[in-house]
């Protein structure tokens, strides 16, 4: 579905990531492991091509995309969430779905300036799915609160709300649990299992080892931007390389 | 919201009916005026207020409405009905030409483009006296013809003209807001990189949004020249697009009440200050200062919080009550 090929980023005389190849398969849920620094997110944003690659190119659907503009990388079907909470801060929880629906909602200008049918259907439509998506991510009860009012988990799960609303074939999460509880850890593993059911492939980012070991089928893990393990989640638990490189030499993996 | 609905009827009715209270011609004039400022700050506030760029475009684009609609009405002989939507396109057209290098500026790149733009526009109309006049500006520009007996050389006449295309400005703003485009912009404003992940093109949706504010700013000055009958630069200086943006700040950005508070108050305040003479300046400087000292999100903003204080006051009243 998704092809990195020989992906390199260099910033000067930094190389970011490098030489960096891998697949995620439809269905799937892939993890990017891999201590600071090692260009997890680099490779994120040369997906999503908010970076453009040095080298390399990324295929979707058999598609070069690498040198797209992200808006157009999102509208082919890739959703992704950022590292630091991102979210429209001043409007309510259900504003912020609504946001995330922009392609979804068909209608031109002239449609929205006299409210045809057109346009209303496709509000209604809106409507329906806003509150499809609140209830996925649990925060329907919320939604006419001020996403800066809400907790910082709620906020990251609005996030994932936002990515998810215009049914995306892929999503990634840049980190999805970061600064969060181990048991609001729990309520967000629930959900990424649970969009992983409702059909969308997921690639994500994580640090927190609980998560990414409970809901990865595959892992890769990274070290100063190359690639040094890919494989199952017990598979990499074992890996000497990545033992080595992201725990630095501690051993007790769980 | 019946209670809005209510309120807005009657401010509406109010509007219509202004021409016939005893106010003075003077005063009159100044609303007129207002309303056409009502328009221009409307528009600033597209791309001021909802999407968040200041430009400091605002009075260059009045200024190629007002001459545009002036020009081809006098020179060319074109009806005034079919100049002023003229005007609305052809400062459209200018707002696609300085949109298009503005927009990939941010922050004060993006202010100095837009008031080198207004700067340039000032000094064409000043020097190209073959054109605009220069300094001595157009004289004689003809009032848009009578319509069933109406005659809009009338300030009464003129003065409705002026309301129902407030209200057209107003309402397309509304719906505007209420679509995804004008969803878009408030994206935009609040979160450029999740604007891009949700799919939104940012040069795309940025240049809609200042070719909007650019078109109502030439639909104002085009309203306003077939008012005075008379064109020259002086009211197209930079001076009057910081005056449009203070405008949009007083009455509260990002609201539609906002501008038509804050054009109201940008006209009438010197004016009424008049009283006191040579401190008029320094009295206006000050309030400006203090207003935009306390009431950072605009008067808009203060209105709402008193109107939610006496709600609950009145509820808790009516509670003790019972």
């Amino acid at each position: 579905m998704l092809k990195v090929e020989n992906i390199t980023k260099k910033f000067g005389g930094l190389t970011a990531v490098n030489n960096v190849s891998f697949k995620l398969n439809k269905g799937e849920i892939l993890g990017l492991i891999g201590p600071n620094g090692s260009g997890k997110t680099t490779i994120f944003n040369l997906i999503t091509s908010f970076l453009k690659p040095t080298s390399g190119k990324v295929k979707f659907n058999d598609e070069d995309i690498s040198h797209m503009s992200s808006h157009k990388v999102s509208n082919r079907g890739i959703s992704r969430t950022f590292q630091i909470t991102s979210i429209l801060m001043d409007l309510t929880i259900e504003e912020n779905i609504r946001a995330g629906l922009f392609k979804t909602i068909k209608t031109n200008f002239i449609q929205d300036i006299f409210q045809n049918k057109t346009y209303k259907k496709q509000e209604e439509k809106a409507d329906v799915r806003v509150k499809e998506v609140l209830k996925t991510i649990g925060l329907y009860d919320k939604k006419n609160l001020l996403a800066r009012n809400i907790p910082p988990v709620d906020q990251r799960k609005l996030m994932i709300g936002i990515a998810i609303a215009k049914e995306p074939q892929i999503l990634m999460l840049d980190e999805p649990a970061a600064g969060t509880s181990k048991e609001e850890q729990k309520e967000l593993v629930d959900i990424i299992r649970k969009l992983s059911q409702l059909g969308i492939t997921i690639l994500v980012i994580e640090h927190h080892m609980d998560v990414i070991m409970n809901v990865c089928d595959r892992i890769i893990a990274l070290n100063f931007g190359k690639k040094i393990a890919e494989g199952l989640p017990e598979e990499i638990q074992k890996d000497k390389d990545v033992i080595e490189a992201y725990l630095g030499g501690e051993s007790n993996v769980s | 919201m019946n209670k809005k609905r209510i309120i807005l009827t009657l401010i509406i009715l109010f509007s219509f009916v202004i021409p016939f209270l005893d106010i003075g011609s003077y005063n009159l004039h100044l609303v007129s005026y207002s309303l056409i400022w009502v328009i221009l700050a409307q528009g600033l506030n597209v791309i001021q207020g909802f999407t968040g760029y200041v430009s400091i475009a605002q009075a260059g684009f009045f200024g190629i409405g007002a001459y545009s609609s002036a020009i081809l009405s006098l020179n060319l002989g074109i009806s005034v009905w079919l100049t002023i939507p003229l005007a609305i396109v052809i400062s459209g057209i200018f707002g696609i030409l300085i949109g298009y290098p503005a927009l990939r500026t941010q922050g004060h790149y993006f202010a100095i483009v837009t008031m080198s733009f207004t700067m340039i526009i000032w000094v064409f109309m000043m020097s190209s006296v073959k054109f605009t006049g220069g300094e001595e500006g157009i004289p004689n520009i003809p009032s848009p013809s009578s319509v069933f007996g109406i005659d809009f050389s009338l300030k009464e006449n003129y003065y409705y003209l002026i309301l129902i295309s407030v209200l057209i400005t107003i309402l397309f703003i509304y719906r505007l807001m209420q679509s995804r485009v004008g969803r878009a912009f408030i994206t935009i404003r609040e979160n450029e990189q999740l604007a891009q992940a949700v799919g939104i093109s940012l040069l795309k949706y940025k240049m809609l949004s200042f070719t909007i504010s650019a078109m109502l700013g030439g639909f104002a000055g085009a309203l306003y020249v077939h008012y005075t009958h008379f064109v020259n630069p002086t009211p197209f200086t930079v001076d009057y697009s910081l005056n449009a943006i203070l405008a949009v700040i007083l009455g509260g950005s990002g609201t539609i009440i906002g501008p038509i508070i804050g054009a109201f108050i940008m006209i009438f305040l010197p004016e009424y200050l008049r009283i006191a003479e040579e401190y008029r300046l320094i009295i206006y400087a000050v309030m400006l200062i203090l207003i935009v000292f306390y009431m950072p999100k605009g008067i808009t903003n203060l209105i709402k919080i008193a109107y939610n204080k006496v709600l609950s006051k009145v509820a808790r009243k009516s509670e003790t009550k019972k």
